[in-house]
């Protein structure tokens, strides 16, 4: 981890709490420069963003045509857990 | 009684950090008795040390150092003091560790103890808190405390010694980031040096996986100042050039420079950390506006006017490629290519090179001209990648660029073309009007997955390695063509899209030197 770099480690989930696998996940929502890539999620859902300014961020991720945003708060030199949840 | 070494001119940590050694054992000596008492007294200040220290003192001499210099100490672990002559501080001083390699290849001077040292710590991406720092502790001019031993030999340190190190070197990092812009011109000719005579691609430790790892590091020499235009023409392949675009904007009708601006005359551009600073500003006057409420604020900046790409076989649109990237941790990702060459896609550096995704990408399909589920053009999976140490060992956003080797069977450019690029000048670029298409991960507008999108503002501002924008963009279009055409139609990328933020987004600006890698690595895959 870049020195005051913090990271985002979350999961998307659908509306029972599974896991989604093969969804999008981007930050649409800051005030610090953030590399304009999106994740996929893993099969267990997970995805992480590292080599993040401290800041806050706003997340969305996207699949089966159903979105949804969350907003984390990423500390310098450590990690923030976020669960995103899907609608339907 | 001291077994330091040679005192000495300050030599180049790994982080630049000038450290020297006093040979305490030069220090003159009065009368017997009082020698005898400050024998005694030295010995036991050693003692003390090592025991801090963890280890037997008795630095050996220092490797290299051929930094020779007082500013090397002044440089505060800084990238400028390697140009004092030690390329291989040069790597290292960013406090962003390269995995050593780099550092000891580049050296040549025989610092291969630091660059092993490095090794150690740099794969967490830490600065380097190795001895030499520890050996310094700031008073390397102190006699008898500047040990330093940085020569190679790895000695343990205190738990307190480390943690006292770490908190320096993070110190020294943050300021030897600024001190790096600031001193980027004289750094120029150093890193030619260092080029020269760079043993060429190092391994590093994570990356021993890699089969072709030597051939992905692509020393950059990209620190020069914009003096000179230069262009490339673009190509439309066997299917040709097609009809005048309707969506894009052309720069409005401009004589190009047909001379090379004087020096002097292009803007010299603020450092990053300036540029943040303003940005700060306007982000506290943004807040204010948005009554505090930052969350209004995104990167699809006011109204979303993008325009989905629905001919997708037409030049240019079919040049630009979809990217789903496996990283090194097998993560996945979405990025966004453009043809520069038949077989060289150019990227965002962090779309195969991700420091905190464990390093380079192991395989990125590249789809050209996608359309949703359709792939009029096929796919190529794609395993040889480029990009330069100011991204791979410094984590630079100046540097986030890179590279995609097709296959040899894999000539998608010789079909269907490819864009033309160019390095501008201040000025020029502030005149105009940039498009930028490229894979979005929300799927635009619409929703639908792999579908292009196109937006076109003019520049916002211009600095020295990046250009901003109000362009609309959305992860996924990381690595997308930023460019302007000409009011002949031609089409030549001005700079490669990387980031976002709720005010502006931007790019990496493509200046003289990231040219010349271009011209390289598509002369790598002819």
């Amino acid at each position: 981890m870049t020195t005051g770099h913090g990271s985002i480690a979350g999961r998307v989930v659908d509306a029972s709490g599974k896991p989604v696998a093969g969804a999008s996940v981007a930050v649409t929502g800051s005030l610090q420069p953030h590399r304009d890539i999106a994740a996929i999620t893993s099969s267990d859902g997970s995805f992480r963003f590292g080599g993040m300014q401290p800041g806050s961020y706003r997340l969305a991720a996207r699949a089966r045509q159903s979105q949804q945003s969350a907003d984390v708060v990423v500390p310098a030199n450590a990690e923030v857990g976020v669960e995103i949840r899907l609608d339907g | 009684m001291s077994k330091s070494s040679t005192k000495g001119t300050a030599t180049l940590g790994r982080e630049g950090k000038s450290y020297g050694y006093q040979s305490s054992g030069e220090s003159a000596t009065p009368g017997a008795g009082l020698a005898d008492r400050k024998e005694q007294i030295m010995d036991a200040f050693e003692k003390l040390l090592e025991s801090f220290l963890g280890g037997a003192t008795g630095a050996t001499t220092p490797a290299g150092g051929s930094g020779g210099s007082g500013s090397a100490g002044a440089g505060s672990a800084v990238a400028g003091t390697p140009s004092a002559g030690s390329g291989s501080a040069g790597s290292a001083s960013y406090g962003s560790p390269s995995a050593g390699s780099p550092s000891a290849g580049s050296a040549g001077t025989g610092t291969a103890g630091s660059g092993t040292t490095g090794t150690g710590t740099a794969s967490t991406g830490t600065p380097s808190t190795g001895t030499p720092s520890t050996g310094t502790s700031g008073t390397g001019s102190t006699a008898g405390a500047g040990r330093g031993e940085a020569s190679g030999t790895e000695r343990p340190m205190g738990e307190a010694a480390k943690a006292a190190a770490a908190r320096e070197a993070q110190e020294a990092s943050i300021f030897s980031q600024r001190e790096a812009f600031r001193m980027d011109r004289a750094r120029e000719s150093t890193r030619k040096t260092r080029m020269e005579s760079s043993a060429g691609p190092a391994p590093a430790v994570r990356d021993a996986q890699a089969p072709t790892l030597k051939t992905k590091h692509q020393s950059d020499s990209n620190r020069a100042p914009l003096t000179a235009s230069k262009e490339f023409a673009p190509a439309f392949g066997a299917h040709g050039k097609n009809g005048a675009s309707t969506i894009e904007r052309a720069a409005p009708p401009k004589k190009r420079p047909e001379t090379v601006p004087a020096a002097g005359t292009i803007s010299a551009g603020r450092p990053i950390d300036a540029y943040w600073a303003s940005f700060g500003t306007a982000v506290e006057r943004a807040q204010v506006r948005a009554k505090m409420d930052y969350r209004a604020l995104e990167v699809i900046i006011g109204t979303d006017d993008r325009v989905r790409v629905t001919n997708n076989t037409l030049y240019p649109w079919r040049c630009i490629c979809s990217l789903l990237i496996t990283a090194q941790n097998a993560s996945q990702w979405i990025g966004t290519g453009w043809l520069v060459s038949p077989r060289v896609v150019l990227t965002a550096g962090h779309c195969v090179y991700m420091a905190d995704q464990d390093g380079w990408a192991t395989r990125i399909e590249v789809i050209p001209g996608r359309d949703g589920e359709s792939r009029p053009f096929g796919s190529a999976i794609a395993t040889d990648f480029r990009s330069v140490s100011g991204w791979t060992q410094d984590n630079d956003s100046n540097y986030d660029y890179g590279a995609i080797l097709l296959p040899a069977d894999k000539r998608f450019g010789e079909d269907l073309g490819w864009f033309g690029y160019a390095s501008r000048t201040d000025d020029y670029l502030r005149s105009l009007t940039l498009n930028l298409a490229g894979y979005p991960g929300d799927g635009g507008k619409t929703g639908q997955d792999g579908t292009q999108w196109f937006h076109s503002r003019t520049v916002k501002d211009v600095l020295e390695r990046q250009i901003s924008y109000e362009i609309d963009t959305y992860g996924g279009q990381s690595g997308a063509p930023v460019w302007e055409m000409a009011s002949d139609g031609s089409r030549y990328g001005v700079a490669i899209h990387t980031y976002g933020t709720s005010l502006s987004n931007g790019g990496t600006r493509i200046t003289n030197d990231l040219f010349d890698n271009i011209v390289l690595w598509a002369g790598q895959a002819p």
